[in-house]
């Protein structure tokens, strides 16, 4: 394959994913492999060998074996170690059945496609078994169309259930986060995905080479930027660590490879700092850009779950009434009797009164507005415990976007950024939603390309979601939800200056009439330092409807210029 | 103002289907509409559940017209109040008068009242009908003075509702919902959808199959983003633009793609994917 030219790495065209959804019955991701295509049940590995040109049939293909219920684990675990041979006349038999079965959704370009393949085979079976059946006897062999992909039985039984039926994959969150858009490639059936993936990933440490080095080298753009390894979940290169301070570790994403200017270039906003030992300000000491995510590869998003935020929804509506009753006005709906009858009373005395008679519901929606700050450094990588390879940032990440689907269902105004930084000059907030953008594909999208990496420099991050909540002065109430483990920490900042920093930054929000809460998947000792009361906990988006309300009353409540540092009496 | 609130309040009640020389037609999928006339013959009121398209206001046209009865339709929405139902007072010259709602008119002259998207309406205006929909079959307006109507004979309320598209703050309550008697309605099955679309536009042949097919495809696509994809109403309309000589991927597009969603990844990806379900791709518009 020409990597230098134009056949290079291969995406599936967008509506690649739709289609092999169409056909599967259910959620299914696309992803791209090194090795051949196969499927395990929810995900669709395209193998990057394919051409371009037939990576919607190969989906179509896999998608079809899922659907018709080729790839149920007791059908596959008998093909284990059958050998190649007999696992794709398989393949090519389910196929057959599953362009009979499904000819009612299957495209009919596709139906064309596979015809013009040819149909060597005179059988018919009628299910999964019969070709199993079939193919484990051995008596012929028949080979699907090379674009169609092979059958992994190993991958499938590691998925757990590829069988039709079930619409909800095991939570993708949770599924190894590989390099974005990359799956490792394995040799032989039988390995673990942590074999592939450290196989894989020792690929890379070495120098670029080959169609995955020259593909990661595109991503990156033209040079690959200073200290910045490639990996996904914070495994490096070894020759850079010797550079890092100790306990650093490094920028991992390459949404922030991507994004932004590099580092010796200031760009951005100036925000002072409080030095807490001299007791005044550092002026113009932070840096603060706002900037957007690389576009991922292909757009292939988690399943979304909306039950989480219609709860929430619906509990956030009592702290949020939407809704007054206003009486006595000009015009309205209904007549207000009461006015009506006091109306014509006073006529009748000899008064003259307004005739303010009508009454009418006022939607007071224009009350609120929040900011979802989502810290996304490297501290957040740890995991909870809540389920395998579940980090705390894949965590924080479900609740902040299942807050901004709720205030959006809410028609709250409501913007979400992921902020980290690497010393004061290059501090990040990462869009997701702007106050403008729409809470859609998109958005979930620029949530979703951001991979944790850096350090929390909070206090700059705070000043500056400060500012971003000036675009709606109108609402009476404006919320700022920070999403976190609660630790500041940043090259030159840690320890009781980051935290006497960070809870001057609230105070001054609070002070210009900002809420501020904090949000945090697991308790900690770092977030009652640094929010005091005004914090709550949420281990699973489903339980925000309970936690997340009633913290967020509480808030409100308070008198601005909360607890926090008292101000000096002149801000630098 | 008072004249447009008397006209707003008619224009309420008044949209009524006579029965012209032939009825509404309706194909059924199952047995909805013995369901609907044994619960008519009852006086029990019928929640129709599906999604967006699917039939559920023809339907209820169909049977308006085969049981002979007036049909008043109410488009329910969020600012619709309790008063919208059963009447208001308005001024008109220097005295208050009362106007009946399209529930009230139609529970005293014995018509269907057809309460259409139900879910959108508030909850207060919900529950004005509880009174009618058990055995009291009566209707007690506190505003005038405590009147209370019996439902004349023949009177039947029915509500459509969509199930799938759950609104964040709206729902029917247990209360509500247990009063009813439901029909559910679904997306017809391939053959029927394929009659559907002959009947109704006379489109027949590989375009017909394919625009069936394309529907049949997408709602098993499940995307959360779709919720209503290609509903049949949808899926009839493409046929009347194909009908009228646009190209399949155009007509699709305008009809359902574009419809659809504003996302524009998902927009994206639906003309693909109707491009792939296109009979004759590359075919310029006639």
């Amino acid at each position: 394959m020409d990597v230098a030219g134009q056949d290079d790495v291969g995406s599936p065209p967008p509506h690649a994913q739709l289609v092999a959804q169409a056909v599967a019955g259910r959620a299914v991701e696309l992803r791209l492999t090194r090795a051949e295509s196969y499927s395990d049940g929810w995900v669709v590995h395209l193998g990057d060998a394919t051409p371009t040109a037939h990576l919607t049939w190969t989906a179509i293909a896999q998608a079809s074996l899922v659907g018709v219920g080729s790839l149920d684990p007791d059908v596959t675990r008998r093909l284990c170690g059958a050998g190649r041979e007999r696992q794709l006349t398989y393949v090519a038999l389910e196929l057959r059945r599953a362009a009979r079965e499904l000819a009612h959704v299957l495209p009919p370009a596709y139906l064309r496609v596979l015809d013009a393949d040819g149909d060597d085979s005179a059988a018919r079976p009628g299910s999964a078994t019969e070709s199993a059946d079939l193919a484990l006897a051995g008596r012929s062999i028949v080979l699907p169309p090379s674009w169609a992909g092979i059958l992994r039985p190993r991958a499938v039984l590691r998925a757990g259930g590829g069988g039709t039926g079930s619409t909800h994959g095991p939570d993708s969150i949770s599924r190894p986060e590989m390099a974005a858009g990359l799956s490792a490639p394995d040799e032989r059936d039988d390995q673990t995905e942590e074999g592939e993936r450290s196989r894989f990933l020792e690929r890379l440490a070495g120098p670029f080479a080959g169609p995955l080095g020259t593909a990661f080298q595109r991503m990156l753009g033209a040079s690959r930027a200073e200290g910045e390894g490639v990996t996904g979940a914070g495994v490096t290169g070894a020759r850079r660590l010797a550079d890092r301070p100790k306990g650093a570790r490094l920028l991992t994403s390459r949404a922030a490879a991507l994004s932004g200017a590099p580092r010796d270039t200031a760009l951005g906003e100036r925000y002072p700092e409080w030095d807490q030992g001299r007791g005044r300000y550092r002026r113009g000491w932070c840096t603060v850009a706002t900037l957007d995510p690389a576009p991922p590869e292909h757009g292939s998003l988690p399943w979304r779950d909306d039950s989480a935020a219609r709860l929430l929804a619906r509990r956030l509506v009592r702290v949020t009434p939407a809704r007054t009753r206003a009486r006595r006005e000009a015009t309205g709906a209904d007549l207000d009797l009461t006015a009506v009858v006091e109306h014509r009373t006073a006529l009748a005395a000899g008064h003259a009164t307004p005739p303010l008679l009508f009454q009418g519901v006022r939607s007071t929606a224009g009350d609120l507005a929040v900011l979802v700050l989502l810290d996304a450094t490297e501290s957040a990588t740890e995991t909870t415990g809540s389920g395998p390879g579940r980090s705390l940032y894949s965590a924080h990440r479900a609740l902040a976007g299942t807050i901004a689907q709720a205030l959006t269902a809410l028609d709250v105004p409501v913007a979400c950024y992921a902020f980290r930084s690497r010393g004061r000059h290059d501090v990040r907030l990462i869009r997701s939603k702007a106050f403008t953008d729409r809470w859609d594909s998109s958005a979930r999208l620029r949530l979703h390309a951001v991979e944790p990496g850096g350090y929390t420099r909070l206090g700059a991050v705070l000043r500056h979601g400060a500012r971003l909540m000036r675009f709606d002065e109108s609402a009476k109430r404006r919320l700022v939800v920070v999403v976190g483990d609660g630790v500041p920490y940043d090259d030159g900042y840690e320890g009781g200056y980051a935290l006497a920093d960070s809870r001057r930054a609230l105070s001054e929000a609070r002070a210009a009439g900002l809420s501020l809460l904090g949000l945090a998947a697991q308790s900690s000792p770092a977030l009652a330092r640094l929010w005091g009361e005004d914090h709550c906990i949420a281990s699973t988006p489903a339980s925000l409807a309970t936690s997340l309300p009633a913290a967020m009353k509480g808030v409100f409540t308070a008198a601005p210029g909360g607890p926090g540092e008292p101000l000096p009496r002149r801000s630098a | 103002m008072t004249t447009d609130a008397i006209d707003h309040c008619q224009s309420a009640a008044v949209p009524h289907r006579d029965a012209g020389p032939v009825p509404p037609q309706y194909q059924a999928a199952a047995d909805e509409i013995e369901v609907f006339e044994a619960a008519s013959r009852r006086g029990l009121p019928v929640m129709l559940k599906g999604p967006t398209g699917c039939g559920k206001t023809r339907l209820v046209e169909h049977m308006a017209a085969r049981l002979g009865r007036r049909l008043r339709t109410v488009s329910c929405h969020e600012d619709m109040t309790a008063s919208d139902l059963l009447g208001r007072f308005l001024l008109v010259g220097g005295d208050t008068q009362w106007v009946d709602g399209p529930l009230t008119a139609a529970a005293r002259d014995g018509s269907i009242c057809y309460l259409d998207e139900i879910v959108e309406a508030r909850s207060d205006a919900i529950v004005a009908i509880h009174s009618l929909t058990d055995h009291r079959r009566e209707l007690n307006l506190e505003r005038l003075g405590g009147e209370s109507i019996t439902a004349a004979p023949g009177f039947q309320l029915v509500i459509s509702y969509n199930p799938g598209y759950q609104s964040v703050l709206k729902d029917l309550k247990p209360s509500t919902r247990q009063r009813m008697v439901a029909i559910d309605l679904t997306y017809p099955s391939a053959s029927v959808e394929r009659e559907i679309l002959t009947r109704e536009t006379g489109l027949t042949g590989v375009q017909a199959d394919s625009l069936v097919t394309l529907a049949q495809g997408l709602r098993r696509a499940e995307h959360a983003d779709l919720r209503e994809v290609a509903s049949t109403r949808t899926l009839v309309t493409a046929a009347a633009l194909l009908q009228e000589g646009l190209g399949f991927t155009a007509a699709a597009t305008a009809a359902i793609a574009s419809p659809l969603t504003d996302d524009p990844e998902l927009h994206a990806s639906l003309l693909g994917l109707i491009g792939l379900y296109d009979p004759a791709p590359g075919t310029p518009n006639a």
